[in-house]
């Protein structure tokens, strides 16, 4: 990266920082809880994989069972962690590219508490059971109004500062974090008022639910990824965005194809089938606004093959974006009727949640994390073998529950569920090597984040590197430490004086 | 490594950027207006995309109001399968299976064999059975009092009344069991609509065990309805007949 850097002028370093300084206490305050509910989410999700083999674990508990554990583990996943993580990075991306330093900080992180709170109340009302039963929507009813209140808290900020930006120029992250800045309220308030409070027939109900797991995907998680690593990767390399006309054209496409996916979800029951047969092909045509992000992110990022391996950011990011195109891939199956009359009842929807949400997303998210970390906190982080560990066990595990578990085991439990001359519980006993596997994986993925929460901790309570030399995943084995050496802040302030 | 530093907190209000903010500083400016030549690859991954969606757009009755369901979506019961789907019976055999369960609270009395004993007649070779239907069909649904002569035999046993819970579709299983079995041979299947005239007469007549003239004087007939012929394949548990496939 050094070799690439262009000095900024002061001024411009000045604002940077000042900026990140302005926004230390939401940012590491979203990112440390979020990774706090991660760890949670993947210990319920251990527990759920689990109980889903071996039902008699831990005993007959009432909130340690399947149906509460996993909804617990599914809702913690998305509102602990991916919408905290989202939170911190598009108030920071925002706050950088409308070059805007945050005058509302403390009210971000009063809000953020409130969301703190909001999504403890859910998670513990779902294992005590109270939950809707609703996927992705089991919190108590009650829950999301105040989830919603703390979200406009939250974002109006970043809306602000992009009213009054600096320069004209609207970069295409912004667009992507102005979308989903405007999306979530929309998607998050049609889903509850028609599922929770408005008296719509349990049949259509449904339908909405399941455009309302979509919408999250492709029109919250999925535009913050995106905006994320066009940022990263073109901070990281210093290069030109690959062709931008196509970035800004991808950017709209998702605009305008992603608000009808969904409803394919519960084809073959008897909603109106446009509604069916238009989210199949918005869910497949999706794959052309991830491809034109994917082609373009990768291109950039591929003319310095330098930094997408020594840069942990970059690394994470790359990662994701393969993420988004397999996601891309598995969309485009998953939602042919062909494949829904196999798979609707199998796991390959979970599947095709959990690559969208961490093998997707959620390496996006650690990928900015650690690039806006070392700034917000102005320590570098401690360990590149810790980011190692978090890195290849996160891919291990989400590509043994993606493709082997969930889309493999997806279609043979669905071709399964079709032998008609077959009892029904042998069709259940025959994904029992997946389910384990799937227990395998969650593990994986639970050893690779509680090292990643550690780490994110220590550098929240300012135990991060006093250097100013970055922490890169290079493989130099030289005498000095692998950071450069250490303590050259006290030699410049030496010098100085 | 914190402990050296402590002369100088990294957050006071005169930052020193060069020194604090090493990694806002090290940060590369942004080129973010690129225009390479997109790759063909590109374009036509991005056509094929459009094709497939397309296909599963425009391909089926999408503005169909009618078929809530692609046609050919729901499954259908497969053949010679024993989980899903009943498999068509001869109405006949059909009837009788379900005559066969009704029949078992008979048989304490008439006995399994049908052939009764000293109080109570038989069933074989009566022609009170095999003769015109409505006959034994209101005995069953009503009961019976006062003796009945059988094949010039005298009965004096009390026949109770069957018909509380006997819908149309037991009470034509048993008369359809009585008249095809122990050695019985009708010509007629009793179906279920026929069985329904039975409730309905029963019903007009009220409550109360009828007797043996009571039946010669008022219900000496045949039940009404649509005939069926006694091999034609009916669904074993709507006894609807099967479709013709």
């Amino acid at each position: 990266m050094s070799e690439l850097s262009h000095d900024s002028s002061t001024e411009d370093t000045q604002l940077r920082a000042e900026i990140d300084r302005s926004l230390r206490h939401p940012v590491m305050f979203f990112f440390t809880s979020g990774a706090a509910w991660l760890a949670v989410s993947l210990i319920l999700g251990v527990l759920a994989s689990i109980k889903s083999h071996n039902p008699e674990f831990l005993g007959e508990c009432a909130q340690l069972q399947y149906g509460r554990v996993f909804p617990a583990h599914l809702n913690a996943l998305v509102y602990g962690w991916g919408v905290q993580a989202g939170f911190g990075v598009l108030i920071w991306l925002m706050a950088r590219l409308s070059r805007q330093p945050s005058r509302n900080a403390g009210t971000i992180l009063v809000a953020g508490h409130i969301w703190n709170l909001g999504v403890s109340i859910g998670i513990i009302g779902i294992l005590f059971g109270f939950g809707t039963g609703k996927q992705w929507m089991e919190f108590p009813t009650f829950v999301w109004p105040l989830l919603l209140a703390a979200y406009a808290v939250i974002a109006i900020w970043s809306l602000v500062a992009f009213r009054i930006r600096r320069g004209e120029h609207v970069y295409i992250s912004q667009w992507y974090v102005l979308g989903a800045l405007l999306w979530f309220p929309w998607i998050y308030l049609t889903a509850n008022l028609y599922v929770n409070v408005f008296d719509v027939h349990p049949l259509m109900a449904t339908a909405i639910n399941r455009w309302f797991r979509q919408a999250m995907i492709l029109l919250f998680f999925a535009p913050i990824a995106i905006a994320s690593a066009y940022y990263i990767t073109a901070k990281v390399t210093a290069r030109a965005i690959y062709n931008y006309t196509y970035a800004v054209g991808g950017f709209w496409a998702l605009a305008i194809i992603a608000p009808w996916a969904g409803m394919h979800a519960v084809m073959g029951s008897p909603i109106p089938v446009f509604l069916q047969y238009v989210g199949a092909a918005a869910a497949m045509l999706v794959a052309v606004p991830l491809i034109a992000a994917g082609v373009n992110i990768l291109k950039t990022a591929s003319q310095s093959g330098e930094a997408t391996a020594h840069s942990p950011s970059l690394r994470f990011t790359v990662a994701g974006i393969f993420g988004m195109l397999l996601l891309a891939v598995l969309g485009l199956i998953l939602a042919h009727p062909d494949a829904i009359a196999y798979t609707q009842f199998s796991t390959a929807v979970y599947g095709y949640e959990v690559l969208a949400l961490y093998g997707f997303f959620s390496m996006c998210m650690f990928g900015a994390i650690y690039f806006i970390v070392p700034r917000v906190t102005r320590r570098e982080w401690l360990s590149r073998r810790l980011i190692r560990t978090h890195f290849w066990f996160s891919i291990y595990g989400v590509l043994l529950i993606v493709l082997f578990c969930s889309i493999l085991g997806g279609f043979q439990q669905g071709a399964a569920q079709r032998a008609y001359d077959e009892s029904w519980s042998s069709a259940v006993l025959s994904m029992f090597p997946y389910v384990v596997a799937t227990t395998l994986a969650w593990c994986a993925i639970l050893y690779a984040n509680i090292f990643f929460f550690i780490h994110l901790t220590l550098m929240w309570i300012r135990l991060g590197r006093r250097s100013s030399h970055p922490t890169l995943l290079r493989h130099d084995h030289t005498t000095v430490s692998p950071h450069g050496p250490e303590g050259d802040i006290e030699e410049l302030e030496n010098a100085k004086a | 490594m914190s402990n050296s530093v402590s002369n100088k907190p990294d957050l006071d209000d005169s930052t020193n950027v060069n020194m604090d903010a090493a990694a806002a500083k090290r940060e590369n400016h942004m080129f973010t207006e690129g225009a390479e030549p997109l790759s063909l690859w590109v374009i036509l991954g991005s056509a094929l995309v459009v094709l497939i969606a397309g296909g599963v757009l425009f391909g089926g009755n999408v503005f169909d109001y009618k078929n809530f369901v692609k046609k050919g979506y729901i499954r259908k019961a497969a053949p010679n399968a024993s989980g899903g789907g009943a498999k068509p019976k001869l109405a006949i055999v059909a009837y009788k299976a379900i005559g066969k369960k009704v029949y078992d609270s008979c048989s304490t009395c008439h006995q399994p064999g049908g052939e009764g004993n000293t109080a109570f007649p038989p069933l074989a070779d009566s022609e009170w059975v095999t003769g015109p239907s409505l006959r034994p069909a209101m005995i069953i649904l009503q009961g019976l009092h006062k003796p009945i002569m059988v094949n010039g035999k005298r009965y004096e046993g009390v026949m109770p009344t069957m018909g509380d819970g006997m819908d149309a579709k037991k009470l034509a299983g048993v008369l359809n069991y009585i008249r095809n079995s122990f050695g019985n041979k009708a010509d007629k299947l009793i179906t279920v609509e026929m069985a329904e005239d039975a409730l309905l007469v029963s019903k007009e007549r009220g409550s109360g065990p009828v007797t043996a003239e009571e039946l010669n004087e008022k219900y000496n007939r045949e039940l009404k309805g649509a005939e069926l012929a006694m091999d034609t394949p009916v669904d074993p548990k709507t006894l609807e007949p099967a479709a013709a496939e």
